[in-house]
């Protein structure tokens, strides 16, 4: 069984980039297009990693994490933030938040599937092949 | 409509059978693709752009009739068009598929276009059928029904209807028709004289189905509704599954079915009701600017669906244009914040790429700020500043593979790339000149192109595709980069057609030059008379005199001797010679330095050695005779040899009889060596040391084979310019008087100054050589030429024309505006000097500060403030304009500063000449394109120029028309390279000339009869009232003026009074085949160019290049060398033959090629290729034209 990722985002084509490059490295990738969707599909979906973008209408990156920690919680997914900002200061909330790690746009798919491996390895989990 | 019955034998030939209709040329080199276009379709194309260009002529005048009549014209012929398809379909015939598909793409457009410019003139191009036309115009009615807040009359709905320039003569009478079919369905109420929608669902027509359903026909359309193909998205989404259908269900190639697929696209395109389009930009696809096989490359680009596909096309046939057309399609679908990227060799390609997207006449003519040009650093800061992100980005492969490199060159980074090409959101690329990139797959640009491939095979991306120069060597390798080579065009169509002109390709064998041959022959008398002299005085007494000297000073002499200067152990290598020495018994020409070694210990002249041998006092007769001999061949060779310091020794004095004493020196010096030659040169052997020199300095005959060539063009036929390819060799005008002898590009541009008919200009990538003169020189001719030509004119339209790119400013004020910048930026120009970097405030404060306050003067509203908005230089593309001019700028200063130095040429004349250096990085890539501008430019004297191997590629002159590779070296990548640089087609063949020739080669397209298929109620109606225009095969008064002009240019006053009266009439019918091959010819010698292209082959020394065959009693080509022309095709000049092998490139001698003297190749050449452009243009017509019909008539009238 493949590791399963919710990725939310409300840019429809950053989400396609996503589920192709994630696809193609063994993932099975679920996507959101906004913050309320988000919550109700990693609550279904119960991923392995989630990937959330900061910027979104309705719920931001922050508060579909804080519910969904709620809901979750040990079983929180390891969760990557997905930011246009370099501040420190977002990064410190997306980390107080609970954020396992944060990448800041745009970014390099490369770049993404490898800090997903740092975060599972945190986590202590196999990451040689993304796979379970 | 349902479909009529027609003549289907009939219709077939007229199509197939035309006399353009002959299956692809088995010589033109097309890989297997999607449907290698037969070329008859161009007819089509022809009678569509004739048809075209007469509605925008009426359209001009307001003749509202003509363009009417124009556009049913083409309709009906679409029609009849469509019905052959279908019968094709039937029957499953694939050549009559592919002609039919092509001829009604070529047919579609320009009744799409009509339609677009003149709406209130032009029905609505539908391809649907009666009965879908039907329900659509209901669809609107319901619409305008739904958009009004209350009831309407029916005027008013008919008014709106109207409105929306969807229905042409919409009558109120059609529309009540309709409106009663929706009132009995319950759809709409009438209230009184007023309609009203009711709440009732309404299904609107599926225009993917209905497009499909009226392209097929309804019995066709069936057999694939059933199979599940009900529009044309099913189509293209479930394509695997439709070529099998479509193979089945018609017999042929899943190749034929993605002809289909595209042709399908691009006919039932949906029309846009009403809704504006996103993106602004021209309709090249629509337009009848593409040429036909530019219009191949779009439909197989498409036809690939855009994933991968790579098109290898010859230089100078647009592959700019067929990017364009690709992009327009993309452009339908592209929102905004994606992106399409380019990605081009060089800063050149960018701007060209700039050019025709933003403000050439024919491009897609987007505003300026929907262009990036820079790198994807500039990208990023450029998309915060503005927060815009333009559609359009051209880059270098190089700029986007340093990205992120640490060091900023030559790295490649692919994580840099991916966040860049993520942030930028690409969608679609275009790979431009794929060729360069393969040319080294380990460099960086081959990684960048594997990325995007990768990409797009993942998804990532929705489109890519490639374009490659004519490059066979690379083929293996575009897989490797993740490209799929699907279609090479094939050069002989379009050099048939003038779109590339036509060549003809020579082997010159070169030996010696006249004097070398009397050289050598009086050398070889002299090395008869050393073997007198050698006998006379005796091996043994020379050997026996050679040992009685200390080994150390011998050894010491035969270092100033230079032996064995190139060994590490010199001295071991002498002295072990030295010892073989000792026990010769015979002296070979290589061991005469013991002779010499002795004479000098001895200090003994020729006369005292003898009498010491012979142990005589009186000088033997002997020894005499010999000298009295060899002092004749000193004469001769005193006014043959060239070279200072022989001719020196030529002079001494008492040869033979005196020996100038002299001690050798210790350190070895160079001047030691020449003094020691000095003294010797009054010995027999030690002058001979000197003469064999020549040996090494033999190359006169190939600098006079090149000359030859030059002096019998220029006395075959109008010569508009020679290039000259040759090794790269500097001159070294460092020192006083350079003395470059003959070889590579520093000898040929020796030899060619003081030849008053020459103006040779020599480009090596680090300098550019020019003749002096006193009067107007050469460097401020083109200093000159770079403000006025490039700067002034060029560079100032270009910004003038991204600026007010698609700005609506009233004609007048915007010729007014373009007057006043021209000024304003000449009198700036004008007064540039010494410019050493770019001065973008000066610019700003001499020219764009005026030019916006004169737009303040003009009062023009709102475009004026775009227009100023526009001005600013920190838009990209601008800030690359303004760097450009300044480049150029900077390179002027370069002219203005050349050095003048000197050279001794090999006969001893000393000239003098300009140097120039070439600058580094980007602007040297500016230098080289200057060159081909340079010797383009009417205004500018230069006629030959010579290049090395930097001129293979990427630069591009239209003018010349004699090519020589002096190389002699035969490399087929060079060659091919070469060759695209001296085939350009000239700029006056252009449409009118094309269409001239597609007309006498094509075919009479018979006249248009019946009715039209499937063309909207209204359409057929209006068609019933107009008079069928008498499209006969008769020429325009224009095109027969052109047919009488290149007629006359050829034949001067030995017209034939029949044709003259024949072309006066102007029926194509009345030609006979002979008669229009001919006639074309005439035109394409009037309005293009030959090129003449000479191969140098070495026919002398160890590594001639040439063999006897005793067979056929004739001269080839080394095995080693014809092996290089297996693949290469072209036509024979001598015999007209379209070939390959050695045979296309035959070699010119007249006995024995290893005589081939550069004087007797003049007589040889004109006598040989007087008036063999004729025969060479027929010869590549003759290639592609394989069974050229009579034409055919029909009681209408043929076209």
């Amino acid at each position: 069984m493949p590791y399963k990722i919710v990725a939310i985002d409300d840019d429809a084509d950053l989400l396609r980039l996503v589920r192709i490059k994630l696809t193609k490295e063994g993932f099975e990738v679920v996507t959101a297009v906004d913050g309320e969707e988000g919550v109700s599909t990693v609550l279904r979906e119960k991923p392995d990693i989630m990937i959330v973008d900061v910027m979104m209408p309705k719920k931001d990156g922050y508060q579909v994490l804080t519910e969904v920690r709620e809901k979750m919680g040990k079983k929180t997914p390891v969760a990557i933030m997905l930011t246009a900002r370099a501040e420190t200061k977002d990064i410190v909330k997306g980390l107080e938040t609970g954020a396992d790690d944060y990448i800041t746009k745009p970014f390099s798919p490369r770049e993404l599937i490898e800090r997903i491996n740092v975060a599972m390895l945190k986590r202590g989990k196999d990451v040689i092949s993304f796979k379970k | 409509m349902d479909e009529e019955p027609f003549d289907v034998e009939e219709e077939v030939s007229t199509i197939v059978n035309s006399p353009r209709m002959e299956p692809l040329s088995a010589l033109s080199c097309v890989i297997p693709a999607a449907g290698a276009p037969p070329r008859n379709y161009w007819v089509a194309h022809n009678f569509a752009s004739r048809l075209h260009n007469d509605f925008i002529r009426h359209r001009e005048n307001g003749n509202q009739k003509g363009m009417v009549q124009c556009f049913y014209l083409l309709a009906r012929y679409y029609g009849r068009t469509l019905g052959i398809l279908r019968d094709a379909l039937r029957r499953g015939n694939e050549e009559l598929i592919n002609a039919a598909l092509r001829n009604l793409v070529i047919l579609h457009q320009p009744l799409y276009f009509m339609r677009e410019v003149a709406p209130t003139t032009i029905p609505l191009v539908l391809t649907l059928n009666k009965h879908t036309s039907e329900h659509f115009f209901r669809d609107i009615l319901m619409e305008v029904l739904s958009d009004a807040d209350s009831p309407i009359t029916l005027e008013t709905l008919t008014e709106h209807t109207k409105e929306s320039h969807l229905i042409h003569q919409m009558e109120n009478q059609i529309v009540v028709a309709h409106l009663n079919n929706l009132i009995s369905r319950g759809h709409i109420r009438q209230i009184g004289e007023k309609y009203r929608i009711e709440n009732i669902p309404y299904n609107h027509l599926n225009i993917d189905h209905a497009n499909l359903e009226a392209f097929l026909g309804s019995t066709l359309y069936r057999e694939f509704e059933g199979n599940g193909f009900l529009g044309l998205s099913d189509i293209v989404n479930r394509k695997n599954a439709f070529k099998n259908f479509f193979q089945r269900f018609s017999g042929c190639s899943p190749e034929m079915a993605e002809l289909f697929i595209a042709a399908a696209t691009e006919i039932t395109r949906p029309i846009q009701l009403g809704r504006s389009q996103l993106w602004q930009h021209a309709d090249i696809i629509g337009s009848p600017y593409p040429r036909p096989y530019q219009r191949d490359a779009y439909a197989i680009f498409k036809g690939y669906g855009y994933q991968g596909a790579l098109i290898e096309a010859p230089t100078g046939s647009g592959k700019t244009l067929m990017g364009l057309m690709c992009i327009q399609d993309w452009l339908r679908t592209l929102s905004r914040g994606e992106s399409v990227l380019i990605l081009v060799p060089t800063s050149n390609y960018v701007q060209q790429w700039v050019a025709e997207t933003c403000y050439k006449d024919i491009g897609l003519k987007m505003p300026i700020d929907e262009i990036f040009t820079g790198t994807p650093g500039t990208y990023e800061a450029e998309r915060r500043r503005t927060g815009a992100a333009p559609p359009i980005l051209i880059m270098t492969y190089t700029s986007l593979a340093q990205l992120g490199s640490p060091t900023g060159k030559g790295g490649f980074d692919k994580g840099s790339i991916e966040k860049f090409l993520q942030a930028s959101n690409v969608q679609y690329v275009i790979l431009d000149e794929v060729h360069k990139v393969a040319d080294n797959m380990n460099n960086v640009s081959a990684n960048v192109a594997r990325l995007l491939t990768e990409w797009l095979h993942d998804g990532s991306l929705r489109g890519l595709l490639g374009f490659s120069g004519t490059a066979e060597t690379y083929r293996d390798r575009f897989p490797l980069l993740g490209l799929q080579l699907v279609y090479v065009m094939p050069p002989a169509d379009l050099i048939a057609y003038g779109f590339v002109a036509p060549f003809a390709e020579l082997g010159i064998p070169f030996s010696y030059s006249d004097r070398e041959k009397r050289v050598l022959e009086l050398l070889d008398q002299y090395k008869e008379q050393i073997k007198a002299f050698i006998d006379l005085v005796g091996v043994q007494h020379l050997v026996d005199s050679f040992k009685t000297f200390p080994m150390a000073q011998r050894v010491l002499l035969g270092k100033h001797l230079d032996m064995y200067e190139s060994q590490r152990d010199q001295e071991g290598a002498i002295r072990k010679r030295f010892s073989a020495w000792e026990q010769m018994k015979e002296i070979s020409l290589n061991d005469l330095n013991m002779v010499v070694i002795t004479q000098t210990m001895k200090q003994m002249s020729d006369e005292a050695l003898v009498k010491d041998a012979l142990r005589v006092s009186e000088t033997p007769n002997e020894f005499k005779d010999i000298i009295s001999i060899l002092n004749a061949v000193r004469e001769e060779l005193r006014e043959l040899v060239y070279f200072p310091d022989l001719s020196l020794r030529l002079d001494s004095e008492g040869y033979g009889y005196t020996f100038t004493p002299i001690e050798p020196q210790q350190p070895v010096t160079r001047k030691a060596k020449q003094d020691l030659k000095d003294a010797l040169a009054s010995t027999i052997i030690g002058l001979y040391n000197s003469l064999r020199n020549f040996y090494f300095r033999i190359g006169e005959g190939r600098l006079d084979t090149i000359n030859s060539i030059i002096e019998a063009e220029y006395s075959l036929r109008p010569v508009s310019g020679v290039i000259v390819f040759d090794n790269a060799k500097r001159i070294k005008w460092e020192e006083d008087v350079a003395a470059p002898g003959y070889s590579g590009i520093a000898g040929v541009f020796a030899q060619m100054l003081g030849d008053n008919r020459l103006v040779p200009l020599a480009a090596l990538s680090s300098e550019v050589y020019m003749p002096w003169s006193s009067e107007n020189p050469l460097p401020h001719q083109i200093s000159r030429f770079i403000k006025e030509e490039i700067m002034i004119r060029e560079l100032g339209d270009s910004f003038f024309g991204l600026v007010t790119s698609r700005i609506a400013i009233p004609r007048d004020r915007l010729n007014e505006l373009r007057d006043f910048f021209n000024d304003t930026l000449s009198h700036y120009v004008s007064g540039l000097h010494g410019v050493g970097s770019k001065r973008p405030s000066e610019l700003n404060r001499r020219v764009l500060t005026k030019l916006a306050h004169r737009i303040n003067q003009l009062n023009l509203g709102r475009p004026g403030q775009l227009l100023k908005a526009r001005l600013s230089l920190r838009n990209n593309v601008l800030r690359r304009w303004v760097d450009n001019f300044y480049d150029y700028a900077i390179l002027s200063r370069y002219f203005d500063e050349a050095h003048e130095a000197r050279l001794r040429q090999a006969n001893g004349k000393v000239q003098r000449f300009y140097v120039v250096k070439m600058p580094g990085g980007e602007k040297k890539l500016l230098m080289y394109n200057l060159m081909s501008r340079v010797f383009d430019a009417t205004s500018l004297p230069v006629n030959v120029i010579i290049v090395s191997s930097w001129a293979r590629t990427g630069w591009n002159v239209i003018k010349p028309n004699v090519l020589i590779d002096a190389t002699a070296t035969r490399d087929v990548t060079a060659w091919q390279q070469l060759r695209g640089r001296a085939m350009r087609a000239r700029r006056s063949w252009d449409k009118s000339a094309y269409e001239l020739i597609t007309l006498l080669l094509g075919t009479q397209v018979k006249g248009i009869r019946g009715s039209a298929y499937d063309l909207p109620a209204d359409v057929l109606a209006d068609a019933q009232s107009v008079n069928d225009v008498q499209y006969v095969d008769v020429l325009r008064q224009p095109e027969r003026r052109l047919l009488f002009d290149s007629y006359r240019n050829g034949r001067g006053d030995e017209s034939d009074p029949v044709l003259v009266e024949k072309i006066n009439e102007g029926w194509l019918s009345g030609f006979t085949q002979e008669e229009r091959e001919s006639l074309a010819a005439d035109l394409m010698l009037y309005k293009n160019k030959v090129t003449h292209i000479f191969e140098l082959v070495k026919a002398y020394g160890t590594t001639k290049q040439v063999v006897y065959n005793r067979a056929t009693r004739m001269w080839t080509r080394t095995e080693q060398i014809a092996l290089k022309h297996m693949h290469e095709y072209s036509v024979n000049p001598f015999t007209g033959v379209y070939s390959s092998g050695e045979e296309h490139a035959p070699l010119l001698y007249a006995q024995d090629p290893r005589d081939n003297s550069p004087s007797s190749l003049v007589g040889l050449l004109y006598e040989r290729m007087v008036n063999r452009d004729k025969v060479i243009v027929k010869g590549w017509i003759r290639a592609v034209i394989t069974d050229f019909a009579e034409p055919k008539t029909s009681e209408t009238g043929g076209l």
